[in-house]
């Protein structure tokens, strides 16, 4: 009973994590989340193949989470929220396995075991790392970890050199065929067998890595050398058919300064995010300072090798360590030549850095444990401890800050997929105004979201039309408080419109806004659709500025919209009044900002001019249209045999409500 | 050696705020430093908050007198206070942790981190309000001589001096006499019970008289009475937690009015266990005796929290947050300190050897604990430090505003004068009375001209730039930015001129700055999210509105704009000039950028 409570004690981090990334999940595809509609119609025309399946995205030959799509989409809908969730799955596995590392390395010391695995749980399930727990596509970016950790546990443990050896195969296979990263294990459980001095007799040891050397050579000969290693990704750096860009090597001498930045980059991330000073500047400190821990550590392993007990028990977290260290190397050399140093600093390289971090403290205990047992001056055996104390209540402080950056980060990533979901559901009528939430350009995501809406997978679906009534509309309009339209102005036949609008039930902006008007049939028809670029959140107390006549931050910095509504779009209406509209995109519906704008003739052109109140917003004769309304039905469903359903789309559209649909809180 | 090294480690933030205070110190009078105006004169007005301030007075005649009101004088004062506090502190904790340790120094360190938190400064920057720390460096300071071995008489000759001083100070200061009899009835080290008797009845006549003498004659006496929370005593709770909670709640992630409470709930909590702690071994004088101080400290902090969520301000939104408490707040945190090594040392001698959890937790909690108290404080210097350059910022604004104060009026007197209900008027006549005596550090500006400032480098186009201009109904409207690289701060304002038909340049408005104090938002957080990335167009943005009337006579006009400089006193061009057509219809504006044809 002890026991339990302490286990659920040490992984409640994760069970808060779980509630948070459950409040902030959305489904809406972002860049790479996209190439799923290639590989969806690929199944669904019966055309997909195993080279497809196996081939680059970029560099990363990502067998494995393309097999996770296809059984969601085959077992249940396809959703993308079932891959955060397997996500967040995989990342509690990989947690159980430092607990069970934890307790290889500490054997009957169950208050370390447990206060270093609530450690690593705060570590591991950090919000700050949105990027990964948010992001579809990231069940490649996880899976390493995974494999890594299983494969040390199962070095460490008393299972059978086979047993050991088909495991270690196992995830190695699974973690290069799911992330480039993953490559790097094929070396860690090399050198690991080499290093272990418990592995057991010399015979065994060599047959196992000479085995262990034929089954690297049979996977990597083929994963660098299988179709050119041609990239075969939208999203990549390089053209579909060229050969993937690796590491770079080649530009590496021009660039080594930008390399070893983008190393600190990422290195420095886990400490880098403070609230008052830049992160760029942070982070080269705090990388020199990490390294500094785990070279300490390798120190102390290096200066006890001797000691064959205690390096085995040191080695597993060497071996992490040396992996995160290795793996951030090869990202910083591959990718500077592509993107500036601070890209380093990208939240979802957290994933690599923070076990370079874990790894650290662990043998930084070690360390602790091992000369405090051994030193003979009383004062060093009980200053260490304490040292290590104040360490990890530091670390802990430290830690719930950057929940709370990661909490924050979470909300804005949240708010940013919402509206580029307004922007996708428009895409075949107004062009995206911030394209880089969807892609790179504008040209693979258009191409990929009508793909992905045409196999069925895309929810909600794309519009048919411009009518506002594919919306539910709440036509209680928003208070001056939360939304209003400040400026309409014409300048050139062109409507300039700006504004700010919040949601007040959710407290977050507006997932976009609508500028609408009445055409010849009196049906509001959206003539804009415009996405909001706000600053992130930040509270600025007051009391500290009354004396410095500061401007505060408010909803037109936090929830801003702006745009302009070409004259084509405006010659569509039979009325001179536009109405704006707050998008609430999860749970489709719109409700009208407070003012609205009168277009007035005048000779010298039209004039724009606010009104308080809503405009001619009700339909002219009211009656509900056809093919409208909320809440439409997925048009296509997939069958494990691959079978289509019947196509909706040449059906009546009415709106049908179907157990099929899922619906998202 | 190793001794003069820990206690140089201990007293290390002391040397990093004289530095913090060096740093952004800057004569320029805000708010109630304008009232030695009407000292110059030779009037001694009560305070209109009918507080006692006579010994600040004093100081600043004498200022005025010697130092020609050099401010940053006083705010050295301010500064020497608290060192004064810390050494007293450390005086009282070397009495109550009796061992000369890593535990004192350790202590001692966090107790320097508190004290000298850059968070207060309101106090530290401000000359009229470097006095508001005096009371507490009297409160330390008389209870280190309450405790000592001196002889009664001269206890109560050092405890009666401290607390006239402070009753002369502040109105907190009122606070020393109730500290000083209680220490004196609790405390053990007044010898016999007669002399103890006597100490307190002489104190007490003392008091009374005092505050007799204090409330007589007092404009505008406090009046509980009228105090919005006595009916409210939830309110009361939440404003006190607020106040106590406010050194620990400014993270940008959520506003600090929700979370100070939860701090300041929490750091009542602690200070009540610690409080609490033994307490049925009370009537063990030398135990009580270690524990006093820091009692009756921790009691300070909460007393004062209390009463001033009962004063007539209290109602006003933000105000438990206000940086300036942050001097009073400090002390319930720096008072749990001690008491809770003291519990700690003292339940590890009587925790049976059986309990290997319980005493595993009294040996590595305490270090534990202050790890995380050393990140917390740690976030909160960095607050502080960004606050003090916002201070600074502001000040520098407001000096360019008063170089410029008789041809143009500030667009916010807050910044310039900060006094409640001040007028343009009142300003000016403060500031010709005291520039008129040689009391304020300031070169006018007599002409029209660019003088008392020195031309200085162009700023590149991304540091400083004019980047919209508009000419509507009768004027110019032109925005920018300013951003001193050189500095690293925002510039002072901007002036914006026009060469008169001698070739001259002539000032023809001064912007100022009204920016925005966000902290750095990391892009590289949002690539996927297109989030906006504030630049300097924001937090070091500025604005002016230009009369008509005010452009020479000429069928085109070159506008140039600067940014100021106040510290060097320099002027620096911005990137862009504007170039202005007076035309029938009204005015019409063009701005020419270096990469668009237009000179520099």
């Amino acid at each position: 009973m002890a026991r339990l409570a302490c286990l659920l004690l040490a992984f409640s981090p994760a069970v808060l994590s779980a509630a948070i990334v459950a409040h902030h999940a959305v489904e809406v595809p972002v860049w790479d989340d996209l190439e799923r509609a290639t590989l969806l119609q690929k199944w669904a025309d019966g055309s997909l193949d195993w080279r497809y399946v196996y081939s680059p995205h970029i560099e990363h030959r990502m067998g494995v989470p393309r097999l996770i799509t296809l059984l969601s989409a085959s077992l249940g809908d396809g959703s993308l929220l079932t891959e955060q969730v397997v996500i967040f799955g995989i990342v509690v596995a990989t947690a159980l396995l430092v607990h069970v590392l934890l307790r290889q390395t500490f054997p009957g010391r169950s208050a370390t075991v447990y206060g270093l695995s609530f450690l690593a749980n705060v570590l591991l399930f950090s919000p700050l790392q949105w990027e990964t727990f948010l992001f579809s596509i990231q069940t490649t970016f996880v899976m390493p970890p995974f494999a890594l950790c299983l494969i040390l546990a199962v070095l460490g443990s008393r299972l059978g050199h086979a047993a050991k050896f088909a495991l270690c195969f196992v995830a190695a296979l699974l973690a290069s065929n799911s992330f480039s990263h993953g490559l790097a294990l094929w070396g860690l459980v090399f050198a690991a067998v080499v290093l272990q001095r418990g592995f057991g007799p010399t015979r065994v040891r060599v047959v196992f890595l000479a085995a262990w050397l034929a089954v690297t050579t049979a996977v990597l000969v083929p994963h660098f050398t299988v179709d050119g290693y041609a990239n075969t990704s939208d999203f990549s750096y390089v053209e579909k058919g060229e050969r993937a860009p690796g590491l770079a090597l080649s530009s590496l001498p021009a660039r080594v300064p930008r390399a070893l930045d983008f190393f600190g980059a990422i290195l420095g991330s886990p400490f880098a995010r403070n609230t008052v000073l830049d992160p760029r500047a942070v982070a080269p400190y705090t990388a020199l300072g990490l390294l500094a821990l785990f070279g300490l550590g390798v120190a102390h392993a290096l200066w006890r090798r001797r000691d064959a007990r205690l390096w085995d028990r040191q080695l597993p977290w060497l071996a992490m360590g040396g992996y995160a260290v290795v793996t951030c190397a090869a990202v910083a050399i591959g990718r500077s030549a592509v993107n500036k140093w601070s890209y380093g600093l990208v939240p979802h390289y957290l994933t690599v850095s923070t076990y370079l971090l874990l790894a650290s403290v662990v043998l930084f205990g070690l360390l602790v444990e091992d000369v405090g047992t051994r030193a003979r001056r009383p004062r060093l055996r009980a200053a260490l401890p304490r040292a290590a104390a104040l360490g990890a209540g530091a670390l802990l402080a430290f830690q719930a800050l950057q929940w709370g950056i990661g909490v924050v980060g979470m909300r804005e990533w949240r708010s940013a997929r919402l509206q580029s979901r307004t922007a996708m559901l428009y895409i075949n009528h107004f062009e995206p105004e911030y394209v880089r939430r969807l892609g790179e350009t504008l040209e693979a995501p258009y191409k990929l979201v009508n793909r992905l809406d045409q196999t069925g997978y895309l929810e909600p679906a794309l519009l048919p039309d411009t009518r506002l009534c594919h919306f539910a509309i709440d036509e209680t309009p928003l208070d001056e408080n939360d939304a209003s339209l400040q400026m309409a102005r014409f300048s050139q036949s062109t409507l300039a419109v700006r504004g700010y609008a919040r949601l007040p039930e959710d407290g977050r902006r507006a997932d976009g806004v609508l500028l609408t008007g009445l055409d010849e049939t009196g049906q509001r028809i959206v003539v804009a659709s415009l996405e909001m670029s706000g600053v992130p959140f930040v509270a600025i107390p007051e009391a500290d500025h009354r004396l410095n006549a500061v401007v505060l931050p408010g909803l037109e910095t936090f929830a801003p919209f702006r745009g302009r509504v070409p004259a084509q779009r405006l010659a569509l209406l039979d009325t001179r009044e536009i109405q704006a509209w707050a998008v609430d995109s999860q749970r489709m519906r719109v409700r009208p900002l407070p003012q609205h704008v009168a277009i007035i003739d005048t000779a010298a052109g039209p004039r724009a001019e606010l009104r308080f109140g809503p405009g001619e917003m009700r339909s002219r004769d009211g009656l509900p249209q056809p093919g409208c309304g909320p809440g439409q039905a997925r048009r296509h469903s997939w069958t494990w045999t691959g079978e289509r359903a019947p196509d909706l789309a040449a059906q009546p559209a009415e709106p049908v409500p179907s157990p099929a649909r899922r619906t998202h809180g | 050696m190793a001794r003069a090294i820990l206690w140089l480690l201990a007293f290390s933030p002391a040397a990093a705020g004289a530095l913090l205070v060096a740093q952004h110190g800057v004569n320029v009078p805000v708010a109630g430093d304008w009232d030695r105006a009407g000292l110059v004169n030779g009037g001694l007005d009560p305070s209109p908050l009918g507080e006692r301030i006579a010994i600040p007075r004093l100081v600043a005649l004498a200022n005025l007198r010697w130092f020609g009101n050099d401010l940053t004088l006083e705010m050295g004062l301010a500064y020497v206070l608290v060192l004064a506090t810390a050494f007293c502190v450390y005086g009282l904790l070397r009495r109550t942790l009796a061992r000369e340790d890593g535990t004192l120094y350790g202590t001692a360190f966090l107790c320097n981190l508190l004290l000298f938190l850059p968070m207060q400064w309101e106090n530290f920057l401000w000359a009229e309000r470097a006095w508001f720390l005096f009371p507490s460096a009297a409160v330390c300071a008389s209870l280190l001589a309450l405790g000592s071995r001196w002889l009664v008489w001269q206890k109560f000759a050092a405890c009666a001096l401290l607390a006239t001083a402070a009753s002369l100070t502040a109105p907190h200061g009122l606070s020393l006499w109730v500290l000083v009899f209680a220490s004196g009835a609790l405390g053990g080290a007044f010898g016999s019970g007669r002399a103890r008797l006597g100490f307190l009845a002489v104190w007490a006549a003392l008091t009374a008289a005092a505050l007799t003498a204090h409330g007589l004659g007092v404009a505008r006496p406090v009046d509980l009475s009228a105090a919005p929370a006595l009916e409210q005593p939830l309110e009361v709770l939440r404003f006190s937690a607020t106040l106590l909670g406010s050194p620990f709640s400014r993270t940008t992630l959520v506003p600090p009015g929700q979370l100070a409470p939860l701090f300041g709930l929490l750091g009542m909590a602690l200070f009540v266990a610690g409080a609490a702690y033994g307490g049925r071994r009370w009537c063990d004088a030398a135990f009580r005796d270690r524990r006093l101080p820091w009692l009756l400290l921790g009691g300070y902090a909460l007393g004062l929290s209390v009463l001033a969520a009962l004063g007539p301000d209290a109602g006003e939104r933000g105000r438990p947050l206000l940086p300036r408490y942050t001097s009073i707040s400090l002390f319930l945190w720096l008072a749990s300190l001690p008491l809770s090594v003291l519990a700690v040392l003292d339940l590890r001698t009587r925790v049976p050897a059986s309990r290997r959890g319980l005493r595993a937790l009294l040996e590595w909690g305490p270090a534990f604990a202050a790890g995380a108290l050393l990140v917390s404080v740690g976030l909160g210097w960095l607050v502080g430090i960004q606050g003090m350059g916002e201070w600074r910022s502001a000040r520098l604004q407001a000096r360019t505003s008063l170089v410029f104060l008789e041809r143009f009026a500030p667009g916010d007197l807050r910044r310039v004068d900060g006094r409640p209900g001040a007028s343009l008027a009142e300003l000016r006549r403060a500031v010709g009375i005291l520039q008129g005596g040689g009391y304020l550090d300031l070169a006018r500006a007599d002409g029209e001209g660019l003088e008392p400032f020195a031309l200085g480098a162009p700023l590149p186009a991304e540091a400083g730039n004019v980047e919209r201009v508009r000419a509507r109904e009768g004027r110019l409207d032109l925005t920018g930015f300013a951003w001193l690289p050189h500095a690293n701060r925002r510039a002072d304002g901007v002036l914006l001129t026009a060469r008169d038909a001698s070739g001259s340049r002539r000032v023809i408005a001064l912007a100022e700055l009204r920016p925005m104090p966000l902290p750095p938002i990391p892009e590289h957080d949002h690539i996927y999210n297109h989030a906006r990335t504030p630049g300097v167009d924001e937090t070091a943005a500025w604005r002016a509105l230009v009369p008509s009337d005010r452009l020479p006579r000429a069928a085109s006009v070159q506008l140039e704009a600067f940014a100021v400089d106040s510290d060097a006193m320099r002027l620096h061009p911005l990137a862009a000039r504007v170039v202005v057509h007076p035309t029938a219809a009204g005015l019409s504006a063009e701005l020419r950028r270096p990469e668009n044809g237009g000179t520099r």
